[in-house]
């Protein structure tokens, strides 16, 4: 009887056993991936490492360099309305720390409590989060976020750009993001309950983020300056006149930009409070323009340096010249400087019968041919490097220019564009081709990037160097001499002594909607370049002025912003004058 | 250089040196464990090398908590520093503008020019 109760026992237990077994088995065994995952999800936890974003300086004279946009570290607060035990006490200490930073009403924030995360404040900074931690208010958290600050305002405002809330940047922002915003990284780490992150376990993985790069541009902070406020003051003495006013200046020798700007802007770190999203435009590189007679310096270069003409060749000036059934007259119709005058008079006085004329001496039978064509389009677009993106490192338009193997690549289209209409090209393009052609032929690709900040020092990137031979040395040469002429007639008087100062203004008519130009909207603009006259100089820097007028402008008003900014050039860069 | 290598060759022919180390008796412990203290004993070490595992855990884990807690105080003073550079580059800024404006009025200012017709 005893060894029966025994036998049953050792059953009983036998059978338990082989049921926990069964049961271990089953849990260690055939669920063990499943009870593996659900324990890691848990214990396991995956961060992305935020890579910090490339900061932006800009240049400060020769070697210095100053910040233009910076990263500051910012907070948004949130609660968690079911971890929050006393709600009066926690809106009353909230409210009191952060005042007008709240972003909503508190009524929001508890009329559902299965909502686990309301935001209350945003992009608060370290005094206020600090704050907030001390006060210690349970089902209250934080979370780092950083945002762009510029120090220096609304300086280059079109050019920097800014990053919006979804990330996506304008301007420099977003032509250099990729180098700019680095390469996040990756936390996959066991942490404690209150999320710290534990050496435990064989399965952290910590691949470190890669800072984006902090770029520094070739702008001069004091040129940027100077350049902002000559467009300032042009466009406020012609209230209501001026729409938009830009400018660049480049250095002609390496194709750096000194400075590029426009005029009505805006603070980028509030770039949410524009109304107006024209504004945002970096007119200079993504709004291609008719520069009108400024062209002419490209047209008469171009011949000079085909030795067709020379600035004392002459041709007879009728007021107007017929080319296939359309007349082209001078500007305004002019008929003043009749008669038999030189290529260099006429370029003085923009006489578009001139400019035709240097077109026809560049086809052997004296007609705009399609050799003409084809000689004019090949310096324009490979000699110039019109109608094509600079690479400068921006945001930039392409623009048009029409070939003569195009149907509407015909004598009219091109006698037009000899002095600047029918054709589309970009501030920049105008500036890194005017360059080529006065700083002694040779095309340097402009660019805006000088380099890169490491380890706080300022390290230089290799220069590009010449890109091509646009013109002769001596086909330059002329055209200094030239443009010297004619900036004699456009405001040379301001011009100081022992400096040779070329320039050439345009006054473009813009086109109607239905494809027909008008003068009630005008853009007017000078091209200029200033260098010492001492024997062997050559241009220190070149400068293009633009206005876009709502009614009819001169191009004095540009000639007066370019007076301004060469003059300030000399001073800036210390150009030692000539006898 | 010749005896040293003679005693070597003679090392080698002879089996009598490692004989002579030979234990010939062998000694049992008259205490031996029961099957008890072998589980009391085996648990204690078991228990030990445990409690040696759990011990460093926890150290690491302490660090773990100490970096955490270095890290958050990087991480604030950094933050202090960007807010600082942000003010500084901000005032710096401010200066530079005052000293520009400074030199611009001695620069000669661009009068009026005359034009010609075009």
């Amino acid at each position: 009887m005893v060894g029966k109760r025994y036998r049953f026992v050792y059953f009983l237990l036998s059978l338990v056993f082989v049921v926990f077994g069964a049961r271990l088995f089953y849990v260690q065994l055939v669920k063990h991936d499943e009870y593996v995952s659900a324990a890691n999800s848990v214990r396991v936890k995956q961060y992305e490492l935020l890579a910090k974003r490339g900061e932006i300086y800009m240049k400060s004279g020769e070697n210095e360099v100053v910040p233009a946009v910076l990263n500051e570290r910012t907070w948004t607060i949130f609660v968690d309305p079911s971890y929050v035990i006393n709600r009066d006490k926690a809106q009353a200490k909230l409210t009191e720390i952060l005042g007008d930073k709240l972003i909503v009403s508190w009524d929001d924030v508890w009329k559902d409590l299965t909502n686990m995360y309301v935001e209350v404040a945003k992009g608060v900074d370290y005094d206020t989060v600090a704050a907030v931690k001390k006060a210690n208010i349970q089902g209250v958290g934080q979370k780092e976020t950083s945002k762009r600050v510029y120090p220096r305002g609304e300086m280059a405002a079109q050019v920097l750009g800014f990053v919006n809330a979804e990330g996506v940047g304008s301007g420099l922002e977003g032509a250099q993001n990729d180098r700019l915003s680095g390469k996040n990284g990756l936390l996959k780490t066991v942490t404690d309950v209150n999320e710290i992150p534990l050496s435990l376990g064989d399965e952290n993985v910590e691949i470190p983020a890669q800072d984006g790069e902090t770029l520094v541009l070739t702008l001069d902070e004091n040129v940027q300056r100077e350049s902002e406020k000559a467009l300032k003051r042009i466009y406020d003495t012609y209230e209501g006149k001026i729409k938009n006013a830009s400018v660049v200046i480049m250095n002609p020798q390496n194709g750096q930009i000194y400075s590029m700007a426009t005029y009505p802007s805006f603070n980028p770190e509030y770039y949410y409070k524009v109304t107006d999203g024209n504004v945002f435009r970096n007119i200079p590189a993504d709004s291609p323009y008719e520069p009108a007679s400024i062209c002419k310096t490209f047209t008469y270069a171009t011949a000079i340096n085909e030795g067709v003409i020379s600035p004392e060749d002459t041709y007879v000036n009728t007021g107007h010249t017929d080319v296939d059934d359309i007349t082209i007259q001078n500007a305004l119709g002019s008929m003043a400087h009749l008669g038999t005058i030189t290529f260099q008079t006429a370029l003085d006085y923009s006489l578009n019968t001139g400019t035709v004329e240097v077109v026809r001496r560049l086809s052997s039978d004296g007609t705009i041919s399609y050799q003409a064509r084809s000689t004019i389009y090949d310096y324009l677009t490979n000699h110039y490097s019109l109608g094509k993106n600079t690479g400068s490192g921006l945001y930039e338009a392409d623009g048009v220019i029409i070939s003569p193997d195009d149907a509407e690549g015909n004598a009219v289209r091109y006698s037009n564009m000899s002095f600047g209409q029918g054709m589309n090209i970009t501030m920049i393009q105008v500036l890194a081709g005017f360059s080529s052609v006065v700083n002694g032929g040779t095309y340097y690709k402009p660019t805006i990037i000088a380099g890169t900040m490491q380890n706080g020092q300022y390290v230089p990137d290799e220069l590009k160097g010449a890109d091509h031979q646009a013109v002769s040395a001596e086909t330059s040469a002329t055209m200094r001499r030239m443009l010297q002429e004619v900036r004699s007639y456009n405001g040379g008087d301001n011009d100081p002594a022992g400096y040779i100062i070329g320039a050439k203004t345009g006054t473009g008519e813009t086109l109607n909607e239905d494809g027909t130009y008008t003068s009630d909207k005008t853009i007017v603009g000078i091209a200029g370049f200033g260098m010492s006259s001492k024997e062997g100089s050559l241009p220190e820097y070149t400068i293009l002025v633009r206005l876009d007028g709502e009614t009819f402008l001169w191009g004095y008003e540009a000639a007066d912003v370019f007076t301004q900014l060469s003059n300030y050039m000399i001073e800036y860069l210390r150009i030692a004058p000539g006898a | 250089m010749s005896a040293y290598n003679a005693s070597r060759s003679m090392t080698m022919t002879n089996s009598a040196p490692w004989m002579r180390n030979r234990n010939s008796v062998r000694h049992n412990s008259k205490l031996s464990l029961g099957p008890v203290s072998h589980i009391i004993f085996t648990t204690a070490v078991v228990l030990l090398i445990g409690l040696m595992f759990v011990s460093q855990s926890s150290k690491v884990t302490d660090y773990d908590l100490e970096v955490a807690k270095v890290n958050s105080e990087i991480t604030e003073l950094e933050a202090q520093r960007d807010a600082l550079a942000v003010e500084n580059a901000k005032i710096t800024a401010a200066a530079s503008d005052a000293d520009s404006n400074s030199v611009a009025s001695t620069m000669v200012d661009a009068n009026s020019a005359a034009f010609v017709e075009r």
